[in-house]
């Protein structure tokens, strides 16, 4: 997390602040990735180029925007890598199990062109957005720095 | 404020809470956090989750801290709870007897 937690004026400090933005996040994306499922899938680029940019801006971790850190192992403390590596591992877990649904119940995605679209672009808004979206989901409140 | 931090959370995932005198320490020094984050190279945050015994250090940062306070790892963590000041005379009255 950065020391600074603010967006657009908001504190975001308070866990269900960041839980909130979290969540209006994922809905927005998911407004837009059934849209673009919807006309066949021609589209993608412009969930990937909004996952970036929602990265870049509100999550953070790719760059010097956002509310985490980058995940570079220079700018974090052994608290901050421990946990960046566990919320890596959990997101890792859910887009590995994403997939597997998603093969049991459609059938073989490579059979199903819009499918197996769908379920790459579903992997991979999920794989660039969701280790950020849990470390702010889960860290607690931020507790501000007590004066002397 | 409470200073001593003898109620760890459950387990969950992360292995064994420890109990810490890492509040007490750095009252005793009127340290803030930021002070002592920056001594031994933490995040501030860190060091609140140290107190509140949402983390464990690594071997590394034990040792950091107990040298930075000048005293022993075991002073500073412990698994099981610290003896309250209050019940120290008895204890070390005890501990003289036998």
């Amino acid at each position: 997390m950065r020391d600074r937690m603010s967006l657009l004026g908001i504190d975001m400090a308070p866990r269900a602040n960041r839980r909130w933005l979290v969540a209006v996040t994922y809905l927005s994306l998911m407004a837009v990735f059934a849209v673009i499922c919807a006309q066949g899938g021609d589209h993608a680029i412009i969930l990937i180029l909004m996952s970036t940019i929602i990265n870049g801006v509100v999550l953070g971790g790719y760059g010097q925007g956002g509310l985490i850190k980058p995940f570079v192992t220079r700018s974090n403390d052994e608290r901050e890598i421990h946990r960046r590596d566990r919320m890596h591992f959990y997101a890792y877990r859910f887009v590995v199990a994403l997939l597997l649904l998603g093969y049991v119940l459609g059938g073989d995605p490579f059979n199903y062109p819009r499918l197996s679209r769908a379920l790459f672009l579903g992997g991979v808004v999920i794989g660039l957005t969701l280790p950020q979206a849990l470390l702010l989901w889960m860290e607690p409140d931020v507790e501000a720095e007590e004066s002397e | 404020m409470m200073l001593m931090r003898n109620t760890p959370k459950p387990s969950g995932d992360e292995g064994t809470r420890l109990f810490n005198r890492l509040a007490v320490l750095r009252a005793e020094r009127g340290l803030t956090r930021q002070a002592l984050a920056e001594a031994v190279g933490v995040n501030h945050q860190t060091i609140g989750f140290l107190e509140r015994g949402d983390y464990n250090p690594s071997l590394t940062l034990a040792f950091a801290l107990s040298r930075y306070f000048g005293v022993p790892i075991e002073a500073i963590f412990s698994p099981k709870p610290f003896q309250p000041l209050k019940d120290w005379p008895k204890a070390v009255a005890g501990s003289k007897a036998s």
